[in-house]
């Protein structure tokens, strides 16, 4: 009997600790930033793992450097990233990937202490339980008032009041199979030019800057680790004028700490290294950070500089790195849709919608014109359409008659005109689409629903929706008309 | 540390190990270390000295007691004994009023459960006294009843007769008695977190910034205190039986569904049970009880209910307070034959489900304007508060998102008032008799793990605690 009771209290605990994680699962899924991605990374696929401060996943792009140069990264940086967090990244890094080089992007050495409570959490929430945990999160609340050891080992301490904000997409967050779709990058097209930093920044003379104690001493147990390991550690600064950041002092200091450890110290500010950055353009918050265009040039440079020196292996036309071609797919999908909804020219618009949108499942491509658009538009701009699989065969000129094509994954979904309108049903990929033009007189008007709600609107000449229907949403919404040049532009509602 | 944080119950894991695993002689020995490690988390090592005297002093003085034959030195060891804890509580109680003693003095904290441990030990003296109880040889087994962790906070206040029974037994493990334990644990926790540290929020915000509110927004704010105290005491109280039922000591029952009463003297026969058995067998019936005529009776009552209120606080908020419930009780005795008439009158019969009801109501209505009092700052405040109350009239913020802009949105708000029920429709079941872990205990294994996680869960997610809020004390471990 007391053994029966021993097992059934065994199972309950059991029990109470599988709905514990669970729920701790839901409610972490709101955490903005975290390490559950880099678990997923097939084991020993990295070739070289950043790690660092924000400067780090805003600067480099491992996808990128992959489709251009062949060999993996993985970025492991989070905001304000301090270098005894990096160290533990690190090693627990190393656990899972033998990284043939480890990148240190050197802002955290004088990120200063203490840790703040949201971006320890950026590391810690997710962080598999071990040892390394453990030590890392001691280190964080040494000397910080705003972490403490119960809620930083169990989360739920901190989040419980997140039910109160459960979504339908934090129920299917932990079923998702690509957490880290760039592979750590931030991918950010926000343009916020630096308007007021001394252009001269980086010729004045100063004085050399060390970091801290603390900071010195983990990052020569990084270079420790990664020896332990046969692993090459290099230092990088990325790009920056936010001169309360960084400056030319904080570069003397790492240069100095980099030859005391023997190891590489890029620069992109000062030196024979330093690349242009146009800062009124390729910053996302006034020089601070660099956005995918800067982050572009960053990833290049050092992508050509590591690849020569170290000689990484090249894995394009590897049949165990096809997860990396669709990651790369994937990445050049999330900039088409960006660029997409920047582009004005009629003829690159349809580009990306022929390239990206209209040959894929999770897109649908709406097209509604008058019929006496088609007349006006040139070889060149119809010839955009007839890629899509629309054949243009509309009544002849003057009819204003409305007409729809619609298509998904390739396939022609719909291709119709209709003098009195037309109105009709369809279920695309699980969706349910209304087409309601009608032919008004002079007001033609097409609205396009999904699931009941309006996604279009239109009604002046050729009229584009793209609905994501992954995401449930619509991604652009825009008509092409003739400017007085009469060129073919892309307007926005 | 409090009976809600994770460190208590880290404790009590080690105690549970450490209890069960030591010979049956040298438990009490196990319960009483632990009760001074709780003590000293909970309140200082000041607290640890000042029990620890006081129960020194008080065993000295049973000792003595017993030895004396002589009646007269008997009751000067008494007085002494009783004049000297109630000195000790008086000056720390008060210490506002003392500032002529040194500084060093003043600056000692209160310590924790001294208004509960020090009626503890004067009721083993008078007891002693009275021969009703021997007094205990072993001074280590008489700090264990002094300090015994699970009632040093909030009670109850145990007698020496009833607690020793069980205390020093060392009982060993019991599968049913730890899971009935535990489950009375997490209910307490469930009234506590959930319902008591939510409405806290919404009634201090209110009982703080009172005239920037109307009648609807202070009516709401006196009722939720009602109910903060009734899930707070409430909670703490199965908490402190649940943790005592897992060592096989057995506590006094001193919560019995008291807004289920039909009249305020009813109340008082289910509110902190043990304060008021206190308060009767050591003041009302010493003052001559109802044995010396109607007026001595009500005089009796009130002088009681004001040393009620003064045991509670300091401040005249806290007379007023005892003063009322003083007062609702002559005045139900003076008007009950008045209404037993009215009620022939009517026509309504003695177990009308509808006078009983009223009843009830009428009951909760009068104990919580008290409650105004009882929690306000001072006497003006509660008029005041009572005085929007019946004047400020907004009736439009019951329809608009008013109630959700003290302190609690539309969805936490919801979740309490769902938990509100709850809570009532388990003390219903309770109130009928019905003993509810006994009818879980017979439902299949998965409804009954359903049940117990659920209730589990809803603490961990749905309680007040952690980040952001400021952890409430057990309201009447402030007293």
């Amino acid at each position: 009997m007391q053994m029966k009771n021993f097992w059934k209290s065994v199972l309950f605990i059991f029990l109470f600790c599988a709905l514990f994680s669970l729920a701790t699962i839901l409610v972490l899924n709101k955490t903005e930033r975290d390490t559950k991605g880099f678990y997923q990374q097939r084991e020993n696929s990295i070739d070289v793992l950043f790690v660092g401060s924000s400067h780090a996943f805003c600067s480099f792009s491992p996808i990128l450097m992959y489709q251009e140069l062949g060999f993996t990264g993985c970025i492991r940086a989070s905001s304000c990233q301090r270098s005894w967090e990096s160290y533990t990244l690190l090693e627990e890094s190393f656990k899972y990937q033998k990284p043939k080089v480890v990148v240190y992007e050197v802002m955290s050495a004088f990120q200063g202490e203490p840790q703040y409570e949201a971006f320890s959490r950026e590391i810690y929430d997710t962080m598999r339980p071990s040892m390394t945990k453990v030590k890392g999160i001691a280190a964080d609340i040494d000397g910080s008032e705003d972490l403490d050891y119960l809620s930083m080992y169990i989360p739920m301490v901190r989040y419980h009041e997140r039910w109160k904000s459960l979504e339908k997409k934090d129920f299917t967050y932990m079923s998702q199979k690509n957490l880290l779709p760039y592979k750590g990058y931030q991918l950010s097209f926000d343009i916020d030019p630096a308007t007021e930093y001394d252009a001269e920044m980086y010729n004045r003379e100063m004085e050399v800057e060390n970091c801290t104690q603390k900071s010195e001493d983990y990052i020569r147990k990084m270079k420790a680790l990664c020896d332990e390991y046969g692993t090459a550690f290099v230092m990088v600064k990325t790009p920056t004028v936010y001169e309360s950041y960084w400056d030319v002092g904080k570069s003397y200091g790492m240069q100095k700490l980099a030859e005391e450890l023997g190891v590489p110290f890029i620069d992109y500010n000062m030196g024979d290294n330093a690349i242009y950055i146009d800062w009124s353009k390729e910053t996302c918050d006034k020089g601070n950070h660099l956005n995918h265009y800067g982050a572009e040039k960053v990833t290049r440079a050092f992508g050509k500089w590591i690849d020569e020196k170290y000689d990484l292996p090249d894995h394009r036309d590897d049949e165990a790195y096809l997860d990396w071609q669709t990651a790369g797919m994937e990445y050049e999908l999330a900039i088409a849709k960006i660029k997409l909804k920047e582009t004005g020219d009629y003829l690159a618009y349809m580009d990306y919608v022929n390239d990206y949108f209209a040959q894929n499942e999770d897109f649908v491509v709406f097209i509604t014109a008058k019929s006496n658009i088609l007349e006006c538009m040139q070889q060149e701009h119809t010839d955009k359409l007839v890629k899509l699989g629309d054949d243009l065969n509309y009544t002849g000129p003057g009819a204003r008659i409305p007409n729809i094509f619609i298509c998904c994954n390739k396939q022609i979904v719909e291709k119709k005109q209709q003098s009195d309108g037309i109105i009709e049903d369809y279920t695309i990929g699980g969706h349910h689409f209304k087409v309601d033009c009608q032919n008004t007189g002079d007001m033609e008007v097409c609205d396009i629903y999904a699931d009941g709600q309006l996604v279009g609107m239109n009604a002046i000449g050729l009229n584009i929706v793209i609905y994501d229907l992954k995401n449930e949403q619509v991604l652009d919404s825009c008509y092409a008309k003739f400017d007085e040049q009469q060129f073919l532009n892309i307007y926005r509602y | 540390m409090t009976y809600n944080s994770f460190s208590f119950f880290v404790l009590l894991v080690f105690l549970m190990i450490l209890y069960f695993s030591v010979p049956k002689k040298a438990r009490y020995v196990v319960l009483l270390f632990f009760s001074q490690v709780f003590i000293w988390f909970a309140g200082g090592k000041s607290s640890v000295v000042f029990i620890c005297g006081t129960a020194v002093f008080t065993y000295v003085l049973g000792r003595l007691i017993v030895r004396e034959k002589s009646l007269g030195i008997q009751k000067t060891l008494l007085a002494i004994g009783v004049l000297g804890v109630l000195g000790v509580l008086f000056v720390f109680k008060y210490k506002t009023y003392f500032s002529f003693l040194p500084s060093r003095v003043l600056s000692v904290s209160i310590p924790i459960g001294i208004s509960f441990y020090s009626l503890q030990v004067i009721s083993y003296l008078i007891d002693i006294y009275r021969k009703e109880i021997d007094a205990e040889r072993n001074i280590l087994k008489y700090m264990l009843y002094v300090t015994w962790f699970p009632h040093i906070l909030q009670g109850p206040i145990a007698r020496f007769g009833q607690l020793s029974q069980t205390l020093f037994e060392g009982i060993g493990f019991s599968y049913d008695r730890f899971c009935k334990g535990l489950q009375l644990v997490i209910w307490g926790l469930a009234q506590k977190m959930i319902i008591a540290d939510r409405a806290a929020i919404v009634v201090n915000e209110v009982f703080a910034n009172g005239s920037r509110y109307g009648s609807v927004q202070v009516i709401y704010a006196a009722i939720l205190y009602g109910i903060e105290l009734y899930a707070d005491f409430g909670g703490c109280v199965n908490i402190s039986i649940g943790v005592s039922r897992i060592f096989g000591v057995q506590l006094a029952d001193n919560f019995r569904q008291p807004y289920f009463a039909t009249s305020v003297q009813d109340f008082w026969r289910r509110w902190h049970i043990s304060l008021s058995s206190w308060l009767k067998d050591y003041v009302y019936i010493p003052l001559g009880g109802n044995r010396k005529g109607t007026v001595k009776k009500y005089v009796n009552l009130m002088i009681t209910f004001l040393i009620s209120g003064m045991w509670h606080g300091v401040g005249n908020h806290f007379i007023v307070w005892g003063g009322l419930h003083g007062f609702y009780q002559v005045l139900g005795s003076i008007v009950r034959p008045y209404k037993k008439r009215l009620q022939r009158l009517c026509h309504v019969r003695e177990d009308s489900r509808l006078l009983h009801a009223f009843q009830v109501i009428i009951t909760f209505i009068l104990v919580d304007v008290a409650w105004v009092f009882f929690r306000a700052e001072s006497i003006s405040q509660a008029c005041g508060l009572l005085q929007i109350a019946a004047t400020k009239w907004n009736l439009w913020s019951l329809w608009n998102d008013d109630l959700y802009l003290l302190g609690i949105d539309r969805k936490e708000t919801w979740l309490m008032i769902i938990f509100i029920v709850i809570m009532f429709v388990v003390d219903y079941w309770h109130e009928k008799k019905i003993a509810i872990r006994d009818t879980i205990a017979g439902y299949s294994i998965v409804v009954r793990w359903t049940i117990y996680l659920a209730i589990l869960m809803a603490v961990i997610l749905f309680g007040k605690y952690g980040y952001g809020f400021n952890a409430a004390d057990f309201i009447y471990m402030n007293f």
